[in-house]
């Protein structure tokens, strides 16, 4: 799927928010085997972000999913320090930084493309949505 | 998110804010930076080093604009988080301490210097954890580059420890360690000069050579390699021709290295056709999406590039020291440029030729003007093949520049034939530029997708290449002077006219206004007469356009025409003034402050010009107002220094009045322009010596009062810059 929207990422475009639900599903799921497949959910929006941002420019509620979708998924993947992170051992100096770096990137890559304020906006609505839902999960516990 | 009680919230809140820097302006990031502080002593491990992490972020994204703001408050609030005991973290605070000063402008450093020795070489020193001493030593590295000469009475007590450390850990789990001791090492020596250094360099290359020798493992794996290989050539800028005794034992190998791989790989006549698809049945998209050659990239590549690399700091820096290798060298290199299989290689190698050439012309070999025709004509014929057969606009630009520099060094060499050939080929790659400009555009218009950004950016490509090519015309230009005047008319009725039509991109409009500013500059008003006039009127044009790049150069084309064309400048002057005037008034917008500051540059330095070359026919006093209220030049440095020595001629010759006022109420912006410029690249020793008489004189007499009431109100440094200015 990366492939194919990263080579033709046009063929996408009609069918985007199908393509965007389907990930956004996949990214949804509460307890998923394959830690790798969420991902590349991520993975696969952000392929088409970077070729076609004129679509996340348009449609700011769009971006703001896709960033809450990053944001709900990094938190997943926080792992609490134990002695292994606190003092490294030789040779795995960047070990635990690989997945958060992955997914850091990945809003890193599509966001050169878009307007400093949309970037700023829509970040500040995603972060927004993320503290309610938490906040709706604590009442709930 | 930073508000909520789990960490995890708090983490990715924190590292997301990190990302920021890289997209938005410091002033959006000004908040950022307040709330990171607030979590240096944080209990949770992970929330410091996130906090820790933005700084270090904000650091590498908005330097050195974040480094000048904050040091005062960022540098001693990381030293004192040293005390950190989890060494993840305490190590991400060094890092972000070496992030930070490795961005600091070479004036903010010293103060700094000796409170971050103390704390930071204690823990390379005794550190109980590998990863938490490699960071130290990085941040002491950093600290030498970016403080240079201010290191001087530091590094003799730092270099006898680090060396121990190059010289002694050769155990495998040391060899990361060891490798950042080589890089310390040589950037100290570099930023402390060759005087100072120069009792440690015996020792040091000794090491060096031994490790190179004996301790780095062949299968490319080793994290010495790069370090070595990085060293040698900063060794090399330090001691200058001192190097060149050393030059036998490191060069002979780097040579064969990169004879081993291009002569080992398969050349041009190869069948790669199991690869590739056969040109004629590739659609029109797959030939674009296809523009680089076949290109592999190996570790032996990467090798040879590195090698390559390291050839051309020693000729570039020993020049006609590097004599006796000039043979054997163009051999070798004139083979990478050719070597069809990795387009890196060919770009290095193209880019040593220039300076093989040099080395030849500031040598005293008896028949060296004769060697180095035979030589350029050799290089540019190899690079025109080359140019020919290559379908990446990036390389084709290094080989464009390239060639720009071989003809720059030699001078004036061709023949007319020789030059009109030359000329030809030169016009054929531009119209094969604009072909393949021209139908990327229709295939985008084809597939009615005007935002494809790999085309667009593929059309961008070819026209930097356009630019290139300006620069390749405008040396022909300086060097060939009238037998250009055939290829100026092609240029005029054929490209010109084109590219400054209407609607067309404001990379064209660059590249036509450069080859207008070289004729200007290098033909004349002599050589082009009939010209001139519509010459002129474009650059007039252009002179308050929106885009700052193109309205520097057209600012810049009116100094030239102010002082190229004293007669008939006269008829142009008023319109040209009030251009100049009106650009000040033009707004940065979203333009960014490099290039918005390059064109405000231009414009203080053109005015200047003109008063400078039109003394008797401009209100000198009004425009000299003016240009004193915006000097000083930021950014551009050979105006900088024109400009600069002018103001301080002007005040030496007894025109003072003029600019300082009856009353001396300008002394107070001389003395901030002088604070400014002192010991920065916007100065060189001739501009000091005469801004210390300009000083000298002021502090004199009835106008001291205002210097010593102007001196008040600079900061530290500044006031250091004057009292040395007073002692010289």
């Amino acid at each position: 799927m990366i492939d194919l929207v990263e080579q033709e990422p046009r063929f996408f475009k009609k069918y985007f928010s199908h393509l965007f639900q389907a990930m956004q599903k996949i990214c949804g799921v509460k307890n998923i085997e394959d830690e790798g497949l969420k991902q590349m959910a991520i993975q696969v929006i952000c392929c088409f972000a970077e070729r076609e941002p004129k679509v996340f420019e348009d449609d700011t509620k769009l971006l703001r999913d896709y960033l809450e979708m990053i944001l709900a998924y990094m938190i997943e993947i926080c792992e609490t320090p134990d002695e292994d992170w606190e003092v490294p051992e030789e040779g795995k100096r960047w070990r635990y930084l690989v997945f958060t770096n992955c997914v850091l990137s990945s809003q890193d890559i599509w966001k050169f493309s878009l307007k400093r304020q949309t970037i700023l906006v829509s970040s500040t609505a995603a972060v927004s949505s993320i503290d309610s839902q938490a906040a709706l999960a604590n009442k709930s516990c | 998110m930073l508000a909520n009680e789990d960490w995890r919230f708090r983490y990715i809140g924190l590292m997301s804010l990190s990302q920021l820097g890289e997209h938005v302006e410091l002033n959006d990031m000004t908040p950022v930076i307040e709330i990171a502080s607030k979590y240096f002593k944080d209990p949770h491990s992970k929330i410091r080093w996130a906090a820790f992490h933005i700084i270090g972020m904000v650091a590498g994204d908005c330097q050195p604009e974040f480094q000048t703001r904050f040091h005062q408050s960022i540098i001693p609030a990381l030293l004192q988080s040293t005390e950190e005991l989890v060494p993840r973290v305490l190590s991400h605070v060094l890092s972000c301490l070496q992030n930070f000063v490795e961005g600091m402008p070479e004036e903010c450093t010293p103060p700094y210097i000796e409170p971050i020795l103390n704390t930071v070489f204690p823990i390379v020193q005794n550190g109980k954890f590998k990863i938490v001493r490699e960071s130290g030593l990085t941040v002491i590295s950093s600290l030498a580059e970016a403080s240079k000469t201010n290191f001087r009475p530091y590094y003799e007590k730092c270099i006898p420890y680090i060396y121990e450390m190059m010289k002694t850990y050769n155990k495998k789990e040391q060899k990361q360690i060891r490798g950042q001791s080589i890089e310390c090492i040589t950037l100290i020596g570099n930023a402390v000069g060759k005087e100072y250094f120069a009792k440690f360099v015996p020792e040091v290359v000794q090491t060096l050579l031994d490790i190179t020798k004996n301790d780095i493992s062949a299968d490319g794996t080793d994290p010495q390699r790069s370090y070595v290989l990085s060293g040698w050539q900063r060794i090399c800028v330090t001691l200058g021709e001192d190097f060149i005794p050393y030059l036998d034992l490191i060069l002979p190998s780097l040579l064969k290295l990169v004879e081993d791989v291009i002569g080992n790989a398969p050349q041009e006549d190869n069948d790669y056709s199991e690869y590739t698809m056969p040109e004629e049945k590739k659609t029109k998209k797959e030939r674009m999406d296809d523009i680089h050659r076949v290109n592999y990239n190996t570790f032996d590549h990467e090798e040879a590039e590195t090698a390559i690399n390291m050839i051309l700091v020693f000729i570039n820096e020993l020049k006609k020291g590097f004599i006796p290798y000039v043979e054997k060298t163009t051999e070798i290199i004139l083979k990478a440029v050719t070597y069809t299989i990795n387009n890196n290689i060919r770009e290095r190698a193209a880019n040593c030729l220039p300076l093989l050439l040099e080395a030849v012309k500031e040598s005293n070999y008896e028949f060296k003007d004769q060697v180095l025709v035979k030589m350029a004509h050799m290089f540019i014929g190899s690079l025109w093949q080359e140019v020919q057969k290559e379908f990446d606009p990036d390389t084709i630009m290094a080989q464009v520049v390239a060639l720009r520099n071989c003809i720059d060094v030699c001078g004036r060499f061709m023949t007319q034939q020789e030059l009109d050939d030359l000329s030809s080929k030169i016009l054929k790659l531009l119209a094969e530029s604009d072909k393949r400009k021209t139908e990327m555009k229709d295939m985008r218009q084809l597939d009615e997708d005007e935002e494809d950004n790999h085309t667009k950016t593929l059309e961008q490509e070819e026209e930097e290449l356009h630019i290139g090519i300006a620069d390749l015309i405008g040396v022909l230009f300086k060097t060939h002077k009238e037998m250009t005047i055939p290829l100026v008319n092609i240029l005029y009725t054929q490209v010109l006219t084109k590219v400054l039509q209407p609607n067309m991109s404001d990379k064209l409009y660059k590249f036509g206004l450069y080859l207008i500013d070289d004729m200007i500059e290098f033909l004349g008003i002599e050589l082009i007469p009939e010209l001139w006039k519509e010459l002129s009127q474009v650059i007039i044009n252009f002179a308050n356009h929106k885009t700052s790049e193109l309205r520097q150069a057209a600012l810049y084309g009116i100094g030239l025409l102010a002082q190229k064309s004293p007669a008939a400048f006269g008829d142009i002057a008023d319109v040209c003034i009030q251009k100049v005037v009106d650009s000040f008034k033009i707004p940065k917008g979203n333009e960014a402050e490099k290039l918005y500051q390059y064109s405000l540059d231009n414009s203080i330095a053109t005015l200047g010009k003109i008063m400078d070359s039109h003394s008797n026919k401009v209100n000198v006093p009004v425009l000299a107002k003016l240009w004193f209220t915006h000097l000083p030049l930021k950014k551009d440095k050979p105006e900088a220094h024109q400009q600069h020595e002018m103001l301080m001629d002007i005040l030496l010759k007894g025109n003072a009045s003029m600019l300082l006022g009856e009353n001396g109420e300008g002394i107070g912006h001389l003395i901030k322009i002088i604070a400014q410029i002192t010991d920065t690249k916007l100065s060189n020793d001739k501009i000091q010596a005469k801004m210390s008489q300009v000083l000298k004189s002021l502090a004199q007499g009835p106008t001291q009062a205002l210097v010593e009431k102007a001196v008040v109100g600079l900061s530290e440094l500044q006031k250091t810059r004057i009292a040395s200015l007073l002692k010289m």
